[in-house]
C-alpha cells in the first residue's frame, strides 16, 4: 500500500476578491489598446501565474466584483473560484462607477465565503480585497459613506486586507478613504505586472501572528505591510 | 518492551525561494530502560527573523529537562509533569531573553511525554499531536491535539508570548501504541478537515516503518516522505514529523489498520471538498436571488395600501370638487352661471327671455306678448310671465361685443300698453 500524497484540499485557503472598475472611462484609449483591454490582459496573466505556482494553485481562491459595465451597477461577476479553476471572463466597460456598492458586495461575499469554509473545516488566511479604479465613485453620498465605514471597520477588525489601486485619472483622495493602506498608483497600466505581484504575494504568505509584518516579494513602496 | 521513534525535518519551498532558513526544529529522546520517550517539535514563525533560534532552543531544552526528569522521577502525575513542562518553558524563555526580545523568537511548542501506560501532551499553537491507543478488544482509537489558530490559519500562538500558559493545551491518553507529531506543513497529510485522519497516509507510513525496525532507517524514510515533491503542491512551508511506535504495533499484536478516530470531524464527509464549497457558495447566490425576488414582491405588496390611500384621497377630493361645482352652479349668482341655469333650470316665476339677435327682435308681437281675449287663448298666463321676466339682449355678431344687458320690463303693463306694443313693432325694434 503506497502513501497517498494527494490531498483533496490543502486545509487552507487564501481568498482574494478583485473589485474592478468597468465604467465608461475604462474605454479610454492608451498605449496598446484601452484601459479595459489592459485589465483583461492582466487577468489572463493572473490566470497563468496562478497555474504555474503550486502553492497558489491549491490555496488561492478568487472572486471578481465588477463596478459599472453594461448594467452600470455593481455585481459579483465571478463567485469564489479555486485558482486552479479560474477562467477570466472578458470585462466590458460602460456606465457609471458605483464603487461604494461594489465594495459592499465584496465585503458581503467575503463573509459568505468564510462561513462556508468554516462549515467545511477549511482554515483560511485573511482575505484580500484589491480595489482598482480609474475614476471616482458615483454612488450617492450616503451610500459611499456607508461603504467607507464598512471597509474601515472590516480593516480595523482585521477581517480583510484592502489594497486600493488607482489607475490614471482616479480620485486618489476619495479612494484613500476606504483603507489605511496607501493608494498605489498604477502607472503605465501595468495590469499584468500587478497581478504577477499579487500571485507572488499570496503565495508567500505564511504563518504570522496578528500584527506581524511580512516582507512582500517586490520593491513596492508598500512592500512591508501589516497583515 | 520498548518504543521505536524516528523523526525528520525539511525546509519548505517558500523558505528556499526567499532564502529563509528552516524554522522547524525536532528533538526526541528514548529512555529504553524505562520504556519511555520524549518528543518535541517547534515551528518558528515565518514573520520573525530569529524564530529558528526560538524553536531550536525549545526542543533542546525541553528534551533535556524532561529526559532527566523521567530518569529520576518514578511517580509521575499529570500535575508533576505539567509543573516540569512549565518550568522548562520558562527556562527557555529566560534563555532567549538573554539574547534579545522574546518577540524575535516566536515559535510553537508541541511536547509529548510517553510513559509505559500513558502519554501526556502539551501543545501551544498549530501543528498537531496524534496518539493511537488501544482498548481491551485491541481496537485502536486516535486522539488528536488540534492546531490552535486565530480566525485566520496564518495566525497562531507561540510560547514566546506573554499569555502562553492560556494557550497551552494538555492532553492525557491511556494505553498508547503509536504517536505522530507534526508541524503545520505536514498536518494536511495526516488530517482532513472534512474526513478526519488520513489513514491512506498514516497506515502505509507506519507499516513501512515497522518493516525497518530501526530508528536511523526510519529517520531516512521519514525524510524521504516529507521531501517528496508531491508535498510541494500542498504546502510550501517547513515540514517536520516525529513518529513513535510501540512494540505491540511493531510485532503485530495490534493492527494499525483497525484504527479509527475518537472524534471524527462534524462536517459532512465529502470526497471533494472543493466541489462541496462551490455548491454551498452557489446555494447562497441562489438563495440571495430568491430573497431579492421575494423582497421585491414584498415591496410591491407593501406599496399597494399606499396606492389605495392615494386613490381614495383622489376620489374624495374629486367628489368634493364636483359638489363644490354643483353648489356654485346652483346658488352663486353669476351672469354666466345664470345663463347656464336659464337653460337647464327654467323657473316659472323668474325666467329670462333671451334676445340674442335680430331674429328674436323680429318676433311677431303675438309670439312675444299675447293679446288676451283676441289672439291668445290664455292671455293672462302669458302676460304674468312677461311681467317678471328679465330680458337679456344680445347684440348682433357684427356689432362690437357688449356685455349682456338686462332689461327689466315694466312690472305692471296694462292691456292698452300691450295693444300699443303689438301694433307698433317697428318702434320696439328701435328701442331694443
Amino acid at each position: 500500500m503506497d502513501i497517498n500524497f494527494s490531498v483533496e484540499n490543502s486545509n487552507q485557503r487564501t481568498p482574494c476578491i478583485l473589485v474592478l472598475d468597468a465604467s465608461g472611462s475604462m474605454q479610454t484609449a492608451c498605449e496598446g489598446g484601452t484601459r479595459i483591454g489592459q485589465l483583461n490582459a492582466g487577468l489572463e496573466a493572473l490566470k497563468h501565474e496562478l497555474m504555474s505556482d503550486a502553492t497558489a494553485r491549491t490555496r488561492v481562491q478568487l472572486a471578481i466584483v465588477v463596478v459599472g459595465g453594461p448594467s452600470s451597477g455593481a455585481e459579483l461577476l465571478m463567485n469564489w473560484t479555486e485558482a486552479m479553476e479560474f477562467q477570466p471572463i472578458p470585462i466590458r466597460a460602460d456606465g457609471a462607477t458605483p464603487l461604494g456598492e461594489g465594495l459592499m458586495v465584496a465585503l458581503d461575499s467575503i463573509e459568505q465565503l468564510k462561513t462556508v469554509l468554516r462549515q467545511h473545516g477549511v482554515s483560511y488566511t485573511r482575505p484580500w480585497m484589491m480595489v482598482i479604479t480609474d475614476g471616482e465613485a458615483t454612488d450617492p453620498d450616503s451610500l459611499w459613506s456607508q461603504a467607507v465605514q464598512l471597509c474601515r471597520d472590516a480593516e480595523y477588525s482585521k477581517k480583510v486586507q484592502i489594497w486600493p489601486i488607482a489607475v490614471d485619472g482616479a480620485n486618489i483622495g476619495k479612494l484613500q478613504e476606504i483603507s489605511t493602506t496607501p493608494v498605489k498608483s498604477l502607472t503605465g497600466l501595468r495590469f499584468p505586472e500587478l497581478f504577477l505581484w499579487l500571485t507572488g504575494t499570496l503565495s508567500t504568505l505564511s504563518r504570522t501572528r496578528p500584527g506581524d509584518s511580512v516582507q512582500l516579494p517586490s520593491t513596492d513602496p508598500w512592500s512591508s505591510v501589516k497583515v | 518492551m520498548t518504543w521505536f521513534v524516528s523523526s525528520a525535518v525539511a525546509q519548505g519551498i517558500s523558505h528556499k525561494a526567499t532564502n529563509l532558513p528552516c524554522q522547524d526544529s525536532v528533538a526526541h529522546k528514548t529512555i529504553a530502560t524505562l520504556n519511555s520517550s520524549v518528543a518535541v517539535i517547534s515551528d518558528g514563525a515565518g514573520s520573525v527573523p530569529r524564530s529558528q533560534e526560538g524553536s531550536r532552543t525549545l526542543v533542546e531544552v525541553m528534551c533535556a529537562i524532561l529526559g532527566a526528569y523521567l530518569e529520576t522521577e518514578k511517580n509521575i502525575t499529570k500535575d508533576s509533569i505539567t509543573s516540569i513542562v512549565k518550568i522548562g518553558i520558562n527556562q527557555v524563555r529566560a534563555k532567549l531573553k538573554e539574547s534579545g526580545d522574546l518577540s524575535e523568537f516566536h515559535a510553537t511548542a508541541l511536547v509529548l511525554i510517553q510513559l509505559p501506560k500513558k502519554i501526556f501532551t502539551f501543545h501551544i499553537g498549530d501543528g498537531s499531536l496524534n496518539i493511537g491507543s488501544y482498548d481491551k478488544k485491541n481496537n485502536i482509537t486516535i486522539t488528536r491535539s488540534e492546531p490552535e489558530n486565530g480566525e485566520f490559519s496564518n495566525e497562531t500562538f507561540f510560547f514566546t508570548e506573554d499569555a502562553w500558559e492560556q494557550h497551552m493545551r494538555i492532553c492525557e491518553v491511556e494505553n498508547p501504541c503509536f504517536y505522530l507529531l507534526c508541524s503545520d506543513g505536514i498536518d494536511p497529510f495526516i488530517w482532513s478537515g472534512s474526513s478526519g485522519t488520513r489513514f491512506d497516509f498514516i497506515i502505509p507510513l507506519i507499516t513501512k516503518l515497522i518493516t525497518y525496525k530501526n530508528e536511523q532507517k526510519g529517520d531516512i524514510f521519514l525524510h524521504e516522505v516529507i521531501t517528496d515533491p508531491r508535498t510541494d503542491s500542498v504546502t510550501s512551508d517547513d515540514k517536520s514529523l516525529i513518529v513513535g511506535i510501540d512494540e505491540k504495533i511493531l510485532y503485530g499484536k495490534l493492527d494499525v489498520k483497525k484504527a479509527y478516530d475518537q472524534k471524527p470531524p462534524k462536517q459532512v464527509n465529502t470526497k471533494d471538498v472543493n466541489q462541496s464549497i462551490q455548491q454551498s457558495l452557489q446555494q447562497i447566490v441562489n438563495d440571495k436571488k430568491k430573497e431579492s425576488i421575494k423582497s421585491k414582491s414584498v415591496i410591491v405588496e407593501a406599496s399597494l395600501p399606499k396606492r389605495n390611500i392615494k386613490l381614495i384621497a383622489f376620489m374624495i377630493s374629486t367628489i368634493f370638487f364636483l359638489i363644490l361645482v354643483i353648489f356654485t352652479l346652483l346658488f352663486v349668482k353669476n351672469p354666466i352661471l345664470d345663463e347656464v341655469k336659464s337653460k337647464f333650470f327654467k323657473s316659472p316665476k323668474k325666467s329670462e327671455i333671451v334676445l340674442p339677435n335680430k331674429e328674436n327682435e323680429k318676433l311677431p308681437a303675438e309670439e312675444a306678448i299675447a293679446v288676451p281675449g283676441k289672439d291668445s287663448e290664455i292671455p293672462n298666463a302669458r302676460l304674468e310671465v312677461k311681467k317678471e321676466a328679465e330680458v337679456k339682449i344680445e347684440q348682433p355678431k357684427s356689432k362690437p361685443p357688449k356685455k349682456d344687458e338686462k332689461i327689466i320690463l315694466p312690472p305692471k303693463p296694462n292691456f292698452s300698453d300691450a295693444l300699443k306694443n303689438s301694433n307698433s313693432k317697428e318702434k320696439n325694434e328701435d328701442t331694443d
